[in-house]
């Protein structure tokens, strides 16, 4: 839990133009004004919960820890208006948009992910869930369900709305979803201005 | 049948919806309270049939004083739900039995608007809402199954057993019994039975 938080809040850093490692002043700063930040915390600290605390010395610590993880998921519907559900599996250096409306029901996400508000995963008929790969940059107000893979390095753009499996290192968009560019970029992540860096990998 | 009994049948036709579309509806008591902590559509819906209870009460000139604290609690109760959850459920709207709200988030019901029984509606869905300058109603029948992100303008009759795609636009007229999809909103399919998306 610790190195998978370590890695979110240096994404926030970076966010916010600042160098890590970072003075206790700035830490807090921008603890405070990140409110993604607080999901993720909430999320990382339910599974945390949930994975250990097995014995029977330390059940009654577990109910008492989950009924913490409930107060905190509450909070973070009422007030930040995100919400995360426990069963997805999101790797290290997630970030959240602060504004919100954002709900992740995926099944699996890899690592450094950046997700955009007004933002939905959700499930088909068949109740089954979206799995991601590495380095996905998911723009606003876009919708994304049903049982489908999607590969590492993408770009998706904004108000798209994908119900297929898409392959690695593509740029996706439209309602419904087609492709626009392949080969796109094959640099440094994790991605922070999608289309400048797209275009500059074409040349 | 007055209207205090009338709130009860919709409150226990909405809870038995909400119930069985979660998945517990053969599960414990415990687990029914637990889902019901989280249900938040079901929330809002329990302020709207109390809104709708006691204006039926304020049109008769005997109860007045006596619902001074009831009316206090529920104007407190709907601008909660409404900064908390996001939910906004006009009063003047009418809807039908087994209402249900998938999730919070921006859903926004407006005035003028009529909705029939079994319905089901998710995130981020605007009904009736825009345009602004323009005015009229829009009606939707029973059974309709209405994906989140979606727009319905003024003005739209919805036909029975539709289905609304994810992320649409609904702009004319939508036929019973078929799917509809895209920005602006076109027909892909007929005769589809969504009983399969309603849980029956």
């Amino acid at each position: 839990m610790k190195s998978d938080l370590r890695k979110d809040f240096e994404r926030y850093l970076e966010f916010n133009n600042e160098k890590s490692p970072a003075s206790v002043k700035t830490c807090i700063r921008i603890v405070a004004k990140s409110k993604g930040l607080w999901v993720i915390i909430i999320y990382r600290f339910g599974r945390w919960v949930n994975a250990g605390f097995d014995k029977t010395y330390s059940k009654p610590l577990k109910y008492l820890l989950k009924l913490l993880y409930f107060i905190g998921r509450y909070f973070s519907v009422c007030f930040v208006k995100t919400e995360i559900s426990l069963a997805s599996e999101i790797g290290k250096g997630l970030f959240i948009s602060n504004r919100g409306n954002i709900m992740l029901g995926a099944d699996k996400m890899g690592e450094n992910c950046t997700v955009q508000h007004n933002v939905t995963f959700g499930q088909d008929r068949n109740r089954k869930e979206p799995i991601f790969g590495d380095n996905v940059w998911i723009g606003a107000d876009s919708i994304i369900y049903g049982g489908i893979k999607i590969g590492s390095n993408t770009v998706i753009t904004e108000q798209t709305v994908l119900s297929k499996s898409i392959p690695g290192r593509m740029l996706v968009g439209g309602n419904p979803c087609r492709v626009i560019r392949k080969n796109i970029y094959d640099g440094p992540y994790p991605i922070i201005y999608p289309f400048v860096e797209c275009q500059r990998g074409q040349k | 049948m007055s209207a205090r009994t009338k709130m009860i049948r919709y409150i226990a036709g909405d809870l038995k919806r909400t119930l069985f579309l979660e998945g517990v509806a053969a599960a414990s008591f415990a687990q029914k309270i637990f889902t019901l902590f989280f249900a938040y559509g079901f929330h809002a819906l329990i302020v709207y049939r109390m809104g709708q209870a006691i204006r039926f009460y304020l049109s008769r000139w005997y109860g007045l004083p006596l619902y001074y604290p009831v009316i206090f609690i529920y104007h407190c109760l709907r601008f909660s739900v409404r900064i908390l959850y996001g939910i906004h459920i006009d009063p003047d709207a009418v809807i039908g039995e087994r209402f249900y709200i998938g999730h919070f988030g921006k859903i926004v019901i407006g005035p003028k608007v009529v909705i029939g029984h079994d319905c089901s509606i998710h995130q981020q869905v605007s009904i009736g809402v825009f345009p602004k300058d323009q005015k009229g109603c829009v009606v939707i029948e029973d059974n309709v199954w209405i994906g989140g992100h979606s727009l319905i303008k003024k003005g739209v009759v919805i036909g029975k057993n539709a289905t609304i795609v994810v992320g649409a636009n609904v702009v004319s007229n939508v036929k019973p019994f078929t799917m509809v999809m895209g920005n602006p909103a076109r027909m892909i399919k007929q005769d589809f039975d969504n009983s399969s998306l309603m849980g029956y």
